[in-house]
């Protein structure tokens, strides 16, 4: 792995930051911030709360007055963000092997049926193609969690193949359905709770992706794949 | 020991200090709006600042207590009315049993919060008329009551004054400062914002004359904080406040900085105030004086209780 890549470091609040390599999505820079990742949960700061990886960027949230204290047993002077970046920093070139992905694949069960994948058809067309091949296309690939955000547990999740990639709607719907499979340019992802939503519905799964106890099943660094099941199996897993 | 909620407020709840650790998950820290309120609020009445307080917007919730103990009442309200009495702010009060407190419209910032000996444990969600709040067994001081009386000061009342300001807010500028144009960066300090109507406890969005920018490439979501600054594309600012979402794709021109949350989260909608531009140095210098004032406080609270029980 290159030592030259290139990235800028900054506070984004003065207990947070981040450290960004620039766009854009790709495998190899979100690598990088597995890797980078790893290598933080290793080397551990007294008072970092948070590691949250992004696409191309790793934020650090931290308790200031926490990394004061440590900082001022230490006799050191220097601000609590710039021990933040440089512990960052020194950290960029450790060289971890593991990009603490899981590598083991999570297999989700999805119905594509145009009553539940509300624009599976009007994707279709868009591209020339039949909705069959659109579900090949989405099931083909072996996706990875870039991240999560926007809800719990919503994993945004790539690349999708260029064949079928979509722009997310101009205005979002109102209400997307838990379960709800959807696409956005390159980016795959499943609505774990009811939600407004702009992204392009192809299907739904009966799996639940967040449980009463707020543990989530798509993890950052998870890799994902889509099974295409019928209406008949939704409903009965679904009733499960 | 609990309290029932007799007539609900708007959007009351539990609130504590944030929960971080989950935001790699999507999950939002959340906690008090205003934490230097809730601080004091459990500092008055001998708990520790993890315990959980009695979030309060106006009009806000009235209240039974039913059994006796010790309540305290920071942030927006100056005063209020228990039974027929009235009471205030900033103060550790001795309540009886089946007394009733309920807030007058006055309002002195945007947020109350009630903390009781001991902390209310933890209920998810806005809480509804006839809710019952429980509270955690504490280690307590022991009092039986207030005889006759329907409350007793104690008659100290903590000074808060020092922590909250209106009118300036300051920010640290953030990774995407250079999507403003010239004109709008020399001129920024002198626009004024308008906390709109569509303000909560996820963010507050900003009404001020549409600020100029260049159309930045499409940016990668990355991680969001308390306090940033998200600039639309039609040029108006959402600042994200104890609920937002953990990343964001809009760009981000800035930072409140965590000294001055707390007068943010008191500024109620429609006020407005102005932004200024410090450096990090500056923000983590005024986030150490808050924090050291404000134990200082919390200290001075806890001492006085102690006195107050110990003579008794």
């Amino acid at each position: 792995m290159s030592a030259t890549l290139s990235y800028k470091i900054y506070s984004v609040s003065d207990q947070a930051v981040t450290l960004d390599f620039g766009g854009p999505i790709s495998v190899a820079t979100n690598d990088r911030v597995y890797m980078l990742m790893s290598s933080l949960l290793k080397n551990k700061l007294d008072g970092v709360t948070d590691i949250i990886p992004a696409y191309s960027s790793i934020t650090v949230v931290y308790d200031y007055m926490t990394v004061y204290q440590q900082q001022l047993k230490k006799e050191n002077n220097q601000s609590v963000s710039s021990v933040i970046k440089k512990w960052m920093e020194v950290n960029l070139t450790e060289h971890v092997n593991d990009t603490g992905a899981n590598k083991k694949e999570i297999i989700i069960p999805v119905c594509y049926d145009k009553t539940l994948g509300l624009d599976i058809e009007s994707v279709a067309k868009k591209h020339n193609l039949t909705i069959q091949e659109v579900i090949e296309l989405h099931t083909a690939t072996t996706y990875r969690v870039f991240m999560n955000g926007f809800l719990p547990g919503f994993a945004y999740m790539g690349i999708v193949d260029p064949a079928i990639q979509t722009p997310r709607h101009e205005s979002p719907r109102p209400v997307v359905k838990a379960g709800s499979v959807g696409i956005a340019g390159v980016q795959t992802g499943i609505y774990p709770s009811d939600s407004p939503g702009g992204w392009q519905i192809i299907g739904k799964t009966p799996v639940p992706l967040i449980d009463e106890n707020e543990n989530i099943l798509l993890k950052p660094g998870s890799f994902v794949r889509f099974n295409a099941i019928s209406l008949f199996e939704f409903e009965k897993l679904n009733k499960q | 020991m609990s309290i029932q909620i007799t007539k609900a407020g708007i959007l009351d709840s539990l609130q504590g200090l944030p929960k971080n650790g989950k935001q790699q998950e999507g999950f939002s820290p959340g906690g008090s709006m205003d934490m230097v309120a809730h601080s004091v609020a459990n500092a008055l009445v001998g708990n520790k600042r993890d315990a959980t307080t009695l979030e309060m917007h106006i009009p806000a919730a009235e209240i039974v207590f039913h059994k006796e103990t010790i309540f305290a009442f920071t942030g927006a309200a100056n005063s209020a009315t228990l039974d027929n009495e009235t009471v205030y702010g900033n103060q550790p009060i001795v309540v009886n049993a089946g007394s009733k407190l309920s807030f007058n419209t006055c309002a002195n910032g945007a947020r109350i919060y009630l903390a009781v000996q001991g902390g209310f444990e933890s209920k998810k969600g806005k809480l509804l008329k006839n809710d019952v709040l429980n509270t955690v067994a504490s280690f307590g001081y022991h009092f039986e009551g207030v005889g006759q009386l329907h409350a007793l000061t104690l008659g100290w009342t903590a000074n808060t004054q020092e922590f909250y300001r209106s009118n300036i807010i300051r920010c640290i500028k953030g990774p995407n400062f250079t999507v403003l144009l010239k004109h709008e960066i020399d001129g920024f300090e002198s626009k004024r914002f308008e906390i709109d109507m569509q303000s909560n406890r996820m963010g507050f969005r900003l009404n001020s004359a549409p600020i100029s920018h260049t159309v930045p490439p499409e940016l990668l979501s990355s991680a969001v904080t308390r306090g940033t600054l998200q600039l639309t594309p039609s040029g108006q600012l959402i600042v994200l406040m104890a609920d937002h979402q953990t990343t964001g794709g809009y760009p981000r021109i800035g930072t409140v900085i965590s000294a001055d949350m707390p007068s943010l989260a008191q500024m109620p909608i429609g006020s407005s105030f102005g932004i200024a531009w410090i450096s990090i140095e500056e923000a983590e210098t005024l986030l150490l004086q808050q924090e050291t004032n404000l134990q200082q406080l919390e200290n001075a609270c806890k001492f006085r209780l102690q006195e107050y029980f110990s003579e008794k």
